[in-house]
């Protein structure tokens, strides 16, 4: 029970993980960028994330 | 042959996904998606040091998130390793901006200039990434919440502490890209 739970999120942190990764998530570059409003990535990001997740709620 | 999953992954795939987080984790154990308080859990979990705050049932309240943490970092591992970290994809204006503080080496996830464990002996790069991470933990701590928790859960859900604590990020995150980073690279 309690480690079939432990084993999802792991297996869901790591999907998050290469998630972050190679979507320049962690990016300092890409979070300066945004910060100077001089892209629009981390906001569709952000906005999409949001939309998927409140849409699920 | 992994690295033809190599990155920068467009917004449009990277949002839904990091949003398909919140449902499937209620789902697989009915948390709620958020990473900061791991730094909690693992205080918890090592040096509580009798403080009424790290006692608690870490085991049940937080044992979850500290999977959740490790995952994330065989994520990252498997991603720089096997994949490969991509190749900012910032814009010009970006890049000019960098370069008139002294960045001129943009390559993978943060400017070996500033972070580094040779900067790391400096001044100044300890400041970054010592006072950095401190400002992160405390932060994070305080409003009980990080990037994920609050402008991922805490919007999604209509939490009105989570509105004022991403107005919080974002200034923070202008005060320190507009007033602190410059004068402390000039």
């Amino acid at each position: 029970m309690k480690a079939r739970e432990l084993t999802a999120c792991y297996v869901l942190g790591t999907i998050f993980g290469v998630v972050l990764v190679q979507g320049e998530i962690v990016s300092w570059y890409r979070i300066h960028e945004m910060v100077r409003f001089e892209a629009f990535h981390m906001y569709g990001v952000i906005g999409s994330a949001l939309v998927t997740s409140a849409t699920s709620l | 042959m992994l690295d033809a999953l190599r990155g920068p992954w467009p917004w449009c795939v990277v949002g839904p996904l990091i949003g398909a987080m919140v449902p499937l984790l209620l789902v697989c154990g009915n948390r709620l998606f958020g990473v900061s308080s791991s730094l909690r859990h693992l205080c918890a979990a090592t040096v509580p040091a009798g403080i009424e705050y790290f006692t608690y049932n870490w085991k049940r309240d937080g044992a979850w998130n500290l999977a959740f943490l490790a995952g994330i970092l065989t994520g990252g591992v498997i991603s720089a390793a096997a994949i490969g970290v991509p190749a900012p994809g910032i814009s010009e204006s970006t890049r000019t901006a960098l370069a008139a503080l002294g960045i001129h080496d943009i390559s993978g996830l943060v400017p070996a200039t500033l972070i580094s464990w040779d900067t790391l002996m400096t001044w100044r790069g300890a400041l970054l990434i010592i006072g950095g991470g401190f400002a992160i933990g405390f932060g994070t701590a305080w409003a009980g919440g990080c990037s994920s928790g609050h402008a991922i859960s805490g919007l999604a859900d209509l939490q009105l502490a989570s509105a004022i604590a991403v107005a919080g990020f974002f200034t923070g995150g202008l005060l320190a890209t507009w007033v602190i980073l410059p004068r402390l690279l000039a």
